[in-house]
């Protein structure tokens, strides 16, 4: 089971001078289990193709199928509704669309809305909250607008958390938040994706993150897939990677650069400990001789 | 979507109504309008609706997007042409209930719903080519002989500077909010009344507490740059008519005498 968009395109605003093809004939599939990382410049596309996951946006042309399931041709409405509910959406700056009078209530509008049961909602309001850090005693009655910046973003992560998606969609999560705030929260991520199983997109600018994160990237180029696969076999594409105006993660970079002075490396390394244990080994290897 | 909005929208380019002064622009889009209204005779309008279509041709907008602009108007122009018809009494042509359907109603209606539409299409055109910020200068000038008399020229071009440019800002803010609280599973635009205005609740609290975050922003960044209102500022680039403008002047005053000669020799 998979998301699968084949053949994708669409256009903002359509037949007027401003017509802008936002994606052009995009397939990709988001694997069953997978952290899949989405990168690419400004302006690429990249929240454009993940509001198709969900079915946010009908594309101009393509299907969209999620389990199996056609979301725009699919004539089971209630099929179709639960496909789209098994995918939960982070927004870039989520902070911004919290409105509740408490913390509490506000991780609790999603189930609420998808008519869980009062102890049903109080479980995954206090398990959400636990997931990502806050003290239940401390903020579930708080006014979420008194919280800080981070605290916020988290208030309305759990508040995606607490609808226990089969797929979780995630748009530059990291964006404003410091070292630390971007270091928990991926490991928040990567924590659900190992206990719940859930199904991870990631949209991303840092590759570093990527490479630490995913076992699948996806590169975006003007509205088109530039290059699609495992990390190790991404990352070899440097020239494609560049034109896309992103960089290899530092680590890939530190390689090559070693590479090219003349130790014996491999220059497909973007994990720290193995890029530690490459450049130990070769080392070794080279004062031995 | 919500952002495809072309309404009062400015359309970058370089037609000779684009180069155009924006106070030329204003104060003979004044004058047409009154032409349109006062003159009222069937060779004027014939006149007029040439002018206006000539005036489209010259902008280099698309015809489309001046179509675009006076779709929201649609209703309003089918009820005024509706009540014409059966209101104006003369020959009558068919009867339906107590109304009366007459020739002269239909004559009529289209006429008004003909001036109409060249009021929008005309004003539209204004908007499409002039920046709003030109647009708002402009205002401010030909307004500034008013604020002798206490009337805040300077302010209200202010203020119509900043909703111009935060229209588009808060209409995407609203569409991403929209699918956020979509995506938690509620149902937007479903159900009866009492359903819907509550829906609309996790729409409206972050849309204006993000109004109101701009707001400040912008309030702060503008005191930052020691803003102070309108007394003794003076002006980046300032607006100077052209030879273009003065043509421009010239031919829409032969154009108005040709009309009211018209309509004065021809009174149909
Ligand atoms: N509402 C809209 N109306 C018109 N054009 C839009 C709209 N939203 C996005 N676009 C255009 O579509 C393209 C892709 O936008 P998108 O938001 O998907 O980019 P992105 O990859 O998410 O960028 P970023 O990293 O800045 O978030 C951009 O060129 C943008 O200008
Ligand atoms: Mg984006």
């Amino acid at each position: 089971m998979s998301i699968e968009l084949k053949d994708i395109s669409y256009v903002y605003m359509p037949k007027t001078p401003f017509e802008h093809l936002a994606l052009d004939n995009v397939t990709i599939t988001i694997p069953d289990g997978s952290i899949t990382a989405i990168a690419g410049h400004t302006g690429s596309g990249k929240s454009t193709l993940i509001q198709h996951l969900n079915g946010l946006l009908q594309p101009a042309a393509g299907t969209v199928a999620i389990d199996g399931t056609d979301i725009w041709q699919c004539k089971d409405k209630s099929k179709v509704k639960a496909a789209k509910r098994s995918v939960g959406m982070v927004f870039q700056y989520p902070e911004h669309q919290l409105f509740e009078e408490t913390v509490e209530a506000d991780i609790a509008f999603g189930p609420k809305n998808y008519g869980c049961s009062a102890d049903e909602i109080a479980t995954r309001v206090r398990d959400a909250m636990a997931f990502v850090r806050l003290d239940y005693e401390k903020y579930s009655k708080r006014s979420p607008f008194q919280l800080s910046g981070g605290q916020m973003r988290r208030v309305a992560i759990a508040g995606v958390v607490a609808l226990k998606p089969k797929y979780l969609v995630l748009d530059e999560p990291t964006a404003g938040l410091d070292p630390q705030g971007r270091e928990d929260l991926l490991q928040r991520i990567r924590e659900l994706h190992a206990k719940e199983k859930t199904t991870i997109v990631i949209v991303s600018h840092n590759m570093d993150d990527i490479a630490r994160l995913a076992d699948k990237v996806i590169i975006l180029n003007k509205g088109k897939v530039a290059a699609e696969g495992k990390p190790a076999d991404v990352f070899k594409m440097q020239e494609i990677i560049q034109q896309a105006g992103l960089e290899v993660p530092q680590i890939t970079q530190i390689m090559e650069k070693l590479q090219q002075a003349g130790l014996s490396v491999n220059s497909d390394i973007y994990i720290m400990d193995k890029a530690v244990e490459a450049i130990a080994q070769a080392v070794r290897g080279r004062s031995r001789c | 979507m919500l952002t495809d909005i072309t309404l009062g929208q400015y359309f970058p380019g370089n037609s000779l109504l684009h180069r155009m002064d924006a106070r030329v622009k204003i104060v003979l889009l004044f004058f047409y309008i009154l032409a349109i209204f006062v003159l009222d005779n069937n060779y004027c309008y014939a006149l007029n609706t040439a002018f206006a279509l000539a005036a489209i041709k010259m902008s280099k907008i698309p015809p489309v997007m001046v179509l675009k602009s006076i779709k929201p108007m649609w209703w309003i122009l089918l009820f005024t042409f509706i009540i014409q018809m059966f209101t104006i009494p003369g020959e009558t042509l068919c009867k339906l209930w107590i109304f009366n359907l007459t020739y002269e109603g239909i004559v009529r209606g289209f006429i008004i719903a003909l001036r109409l539409v060249l009021l929008i299409a005309v004003s539209s055109l204004l908007m499409f080519t002039t920046s709003p910020l030109m647009l708002t200068d402009a205002l401010e000038i030909l307004f500034a002989p008013l604020k002798k008399l206490g009337f805040p020229a300077h302010e209200l071009a202010m203020m119509m500077t900043i909703a111009l440019r935060f229209i588009p800002t808060l209409l995407e803010e609203t569409d991403k909010i929209i699918k956020a609280q979509k995506s938690r599973g509620s149902d937007i635009g479903e159900g009866n009344f009492m359903v819907k205005a509550k829906s609309m609740i996790p729409i409206l609290v972050p849309l204006f507490i993000s109004a109101f975050r701009r707001a400040e922003e912008l309030a702060m960044a503008m005191e930052a740059r020691s803003y102070r209102g309108g007394i003794g500022r003076t002006r980046m680039k300032a607006m100077r008519m052209h030879k273009l403008d003065f043509l421009a002047i010239g031919i829409f005053i032969i154009y108005l005498i040709i009309l009211s000669g018209i309509r004065i020799c021809m009174p149909v």
